[in-house]
């Protein structure tokens, strides 16, 4: 190996290095937040970061790094839930037994079986609708962040989070 | 209606901080007239708010990122490994039989044997192949020779005796050897189809008899070509002084005993720790049990997969010269 090469590889491994130590748990919450299951969260991180090793030479750093690491976690949850569903029957909306109707709704949502109920309602959306709704309110990412790793422009992230927002209002209006 | 879809938008923007300053203003003047927008404002940010209380906190375990740094940045790159136990086991079993056949054929007076291939493939002023197939004589089945040799090689004192073969032009690029070696194949097909009778003919090629009376011995050899390969083995002189730089091997081989476990002996001039070979252009290395060795046994089993056909194997390192390449079953 040629001493240019393998001072590359030195380089590469200690940018990588702190790449890792740096956002490992960040995307490790963002797909715990995604999955509510501490072992596959863990599992999935891994694979978050292989993917990433196996392409860090190949990235060129036209984004930044936490921008392409989110996006490969999004991509990597999104694969695992596609395969997940094919394996077993996915729970739909439509089966969760909504609490008693009250007559200030707003109210109730702040109770736990609620927010239990608006997260499931969250994750029954098409997935341009959760991942914009986890990047936003789950990781407090702002507009340009958003468009960055969504690769969109920055007026369809307003107008793709006032869709969502609008979706998930009538959907807790019909069960709740 | 129309206004009110339009600051709907507005509200969600104003509420995620991303309006600008003249779009914040259009709306706080809309706001001030409009109970409906401002009921609506205070109803999405309770939705807002109920959505943020849904995420929840929890703490990365803190051997995860050893685990991670693990499966990247501090794998190593898998080795080839040879098993040394298995290939002992097979050099044990090939050496078995060997000595079983020669035996027998020693009781019975008879030549040769089960169908072996040895191919050497050697640069020098000209390139050479040689491909010797030899078949039992007493039997009824197939009876081949066939030899094509450019330059007469050193030979050892078996061999001196053996029928002269006709020298014919070889290609010197591997692209261009593999129409002749196809043609020596489909040669070895014609011939194995003539009847037994001790003698074959092959185009081109005088009568070849590879019967006992033609073929004298080496002392401690009842088979000639084990003779040969022995010395070359054995001895360095015996070896011309070329490197080889490409050769080649059919996978299977048809009509002899290589089959899915095989066993790839390369023999070296000189000892050497290590043999970084290019097969089919994947380099692959290998390492010598002990350093001071200067054969090196390549099991099947530590090859990558093969498919059935041509397959192309080159010596990398070392760049030496005297390399005597064959294979057996």
């Amino acid at each position: 190996m040629k001493l240019r090469e393998r001072k590359d590889n030195e380089e590469s491994k200690e940018m990588f290095e702190n790449i890792v130590k740096t956002h490992t748990a960040r995307i490790y919450k963002m797909i715990y937040n995604m999955t509510n299951n501490y072992e596959i969260s863990k599992e999935l991180t891994q694979d978050v970061f292989a993917s990433a090793w196996k392409g860090f030479k190949s990235f060129r750093g036209d984004s930044s790094v936490y921008t392409w690491l989110y996006r490969i976690a999004l991509n990597t949850v999104f694969r695992y839930r596609h395969e997940k569903a094919r394996q077993e029957k996915v729970v739909s909306v439509d089966d969760i037994t909504p609490p008693a109707t009250e007559d200030n709704p707003e109210k109730h949502l702040l109770q736990k079986s609620d927010r239990k109920l608006v997260k499931s309602m969250v994750f029954s959306l098409p997935r341009e609708c959760q991942e914009i709704l986890i990047l936003r309110y789950y990781e407090d990412h702002d507009y340009s962040t958003i468009s960055q790793i969504l690769k969109i422009p920055i007026g369809t992230v307003r107008s793709r989070l006032h869709r969502t927002i609008t979706k998930l209002e009538e959907l807790i209006k019909e069960k709740i | 209606m129309k206004n009110h879809k339009k600051y709907e938008e507005l509200i969600q923007g104003y509420l995620d901080d991303g309006l600008g300053d003249k779009e914040k203003k259009d709306l706080k003047d809309h706001l001030k007239t409009c109970k409906i927008c401002e009921g609506k404002l205070k109803e999405r940010n309770n939705l807002l708010e109920t959505l943020r209380s849904t995420k929840e906190e929890i703490e990365c375990p803190e051997y995860l990122i050893d685990k991670i740094l693990k499966n990247t940045t501090q794998k190593e790159p898998k080795p080839v490994i040879i098993r040394w136990k298995y290939l002992a086991v097979s050099a044990a079993a090939v050496f078995i039989i060997f000595t079983t056949i020669l035996f027998n054929l020693q009781d019975n007076e008879k030549i040769l044997t089960t169908g072996e291939i040895k191919e050497t493939y050697e640069k020098g002023t000209s390139k050479e192949i040689k491909i010797q197939k030899s078949v039992d004589t007493s039997s009824d089945k197939k009876k081949e020779y066939i030899a094509k040799d450019e330059k007469p090689i050193p030979k050892p004192p078996s061999e001196v005796a053996k029928t002269e073969v006709p020298k014919t032009e070889v290609a010197k690029t591997p692209e261009a050897k593999l129409p002749d070696i196809k043609a020596d194949f489909a040669r070895a097909e014609q011939i194995e189809e003539v009847p037994s009778g001790g003698a074959v003919e092959a185009p081109g090629m005088p009568k070849t008899d590879i019967s006992k009376e033609s073929q004298p011995l080496a002392p401690h050899f009842e088979s000639e070509k084990v003779a040969f390969a022995a010395s070359r083995i054995a001895s360095e002189e015996a070896l011309p002084e070329v490197s080889l730089e490409e050769t080649h091997f059919v996978f299977p081989e048809e009509g002899s005993v290589v089959g899915e476990d095989f066993e790839i002996v390369l023999v070296l001039e000189n000892p050497a720790e290590k043999i970084e070979i290019s097969l089919d252009g994947e380099e692959i290395t290998y390492y010598t049990k002990t350093p001071d060795s200067n054969v090196i046994y390549i099991g099947s089993d530590s090859l990558p997969p093969l498919e059935e056909g041509f397959h192309y194997l080159s010596i990398k390192t070392p760049e030496e010269k005297g390399i005597t390449f064959y294979k057996e079953g």
